[in-house]
């Protein structure tokens, strides 16, 4: 008697059991929504650097002064001179390559193109014209005296506006600070 | 009668039994693989055409999918990237699918570096794609949102061949990508030589776009679950709850 109640209940379960499963996979067709979806990606490295250099001469108590740049990306540059107020500086340059700032630099009118290859394999520098900084020695100085004339340049790169257009030098952002951080971030 | 009784409860019968319920719910699983052979079946076909759907990403007028599909024209050939510029990147969806559907967008921006791992350092708000008709057409999730990731739904609904006006018409990685730099300074002869190094010199930016489509009917409930995001549906037009 014990043992036919067992098996009705057995009986029971098992059919409860294969009915849910049946329902189950039923509900999950109900449940379902009609969706689909499409993707793409892509992107650009981008390059930054740049390295530019700097060639003086004395002669003739002038200072013949010419940068180089040596990094793939084209830079403006600016330059001026500091001497002590005993000695008075005057600039020039044989082709008009660079015109006064009015902010105390001097700016060459063109910007530096990157390095190239040339068709023999050998490496295309741009330069600028020498720009000439003549120091005036007053009328009572000594013969050999010395003083110190020191030339800062600085380049930045290229800026453009939203067209596409490259800024004249004077008109690029030279006075925008510079963000310093970890410079490990951006190098991998 | 109580020897067929007998053989009903017996414990053989109660597996048998079970074992055909068994063989009949795996045959009802089956059914699914088996129509599939029956493509041609053109009651099967009709069947599937009703419930197409389909959702293709447009930029610059043509369809784009898969890695590296997406800003291949960007940059005029034989130049490269310049930051400052805004470059042309119109972007819309198109409804490529049979049915009526809503869609939404998902805009990832990231930085990598050459081996492809990304730069989460550099910052993704450098990445400026121009988000246009935002409010009128296309709601921001400012919920979902993020510096890197742009969620976006069409508030109408969009139908079978259908386009959506543009979700965005310019990219520009910004200028300020040269002002991020690290510095050493070398002093020798006299001299000092300051050297700058940007931080984003060498790292790719990338663009993600992802376009989700689903159903017309009962959107209100299928974009809260497939989606997860609760909308109002309210004569074809969405709303962000």
């Amino acid at each position: 008697m014990k043992k036919n109640r067992l098996l009705r209940v057995g009986r029971i379960a098992a059919a409860a059991l294969v009915a849910g499963m049946v329902l189950g996979t039923a509900a999950g067709d109900a449940w379902a929504y009609f969706t689909t979806y499409t993707s793409a990606s892509g992107g650009y490295a981008i390059e930054l650097g740049s390295e530019t250099r700097i060639e003086e001469e004395y002669s003739d108590h002038t200072k013949h002064v010419v940068v180089s740049n040596d990094g793939i990306n084209p830079v403006y540059v600016r330059a001026r001179a500091f001497s002590g107020s005993r000695y008075t500086l005057s600039y020039s340059s044989a082709d008009g390559g660079w015109q006064a700032g009015g902010d105390g630099y001097y700016y060459y009118s063109d910007f530096l193109p990157g390095v190239t290859t040339a068709e023999d394999g050998s490496a295309i520098v741009a330069k600028t014209s020498e720009l000439l900084v003549r120091i005036e020695f007053p009328e009572d100085a000594e013969a050999g005296e010395e003083c110190n004339v020191v030339v800062i340049y600085e380049s930045v790169p290229v800026q453009y506006d939203a067209e596409g257009n490259a800024l004249a030098p004077q008109a690029a952002d030279w006075t925008k600070e510079l963000i310093s951080g970890g410079a490990e971030g951006g190098n991998g | 009668m109580k020897k067929i009784k007998k053989i009903i409860s017996s414990p053989v019968i109660t597996v048998a039994a079970f074992v055909l319920a068994a063989g009949l719910l795996l045959f009802s699983s089956i059914g699914g693989a088996r129509a599939a052979l029956t493509y041609f079946s053109e009651d099967y076909a009709t069947n599937i055409q009703l419930h197409e759907i389909g959702v293709t990403l447009v930029e610059n007028g043509q369809p784009v999918e898969g890695e590296e599909g997406l800003l291949k024209g960007l940059i005029p050939q034989g130049e490269s990237l310049k930051p400052g510029i805004a470059y042309k990147e119109e972007l819309n969806v198109y409804n490529s699918g049979v049915i009526n559907e809503y869609v939404r967008v998902n805009i990832h921006k990231y930085w990598l570096n050459e081996d492809g791992e990304k730069l989460p350092a550099l910052s993704p708000e450098l990445i400026e794609l121009n988000l246009v008709n935002l409010g009128t057409d296309w709601l921001l999730d400012a919920e979902a949102s993020t510096q890197e990731r742009t969620v976006l739904y069409y508030n109408k609904l969009l139908e079978s061949q259908g386009e959506t006006p543009l979700f965005a018409d310019k990219l520009t990685i910004s200028g300020e990508v040269a002002a991020r730099v690290g510095e050493t300074r070398e002093t020798s002869g006299g001299y000092t030589t300051i050297t700058t190094v940007y931080e984003y010199d060498g790292a790719r930016f990338c663009i993600e776009a992802k376009v989700d489509g689903i159903q017309e009917h009962n959107a209100q409930d299928a974009i809260w679950s497939s989606w997860g995001r609760r909308v109002t549906v309210e004569n074809g037009v969405l709303s962000l709850n």
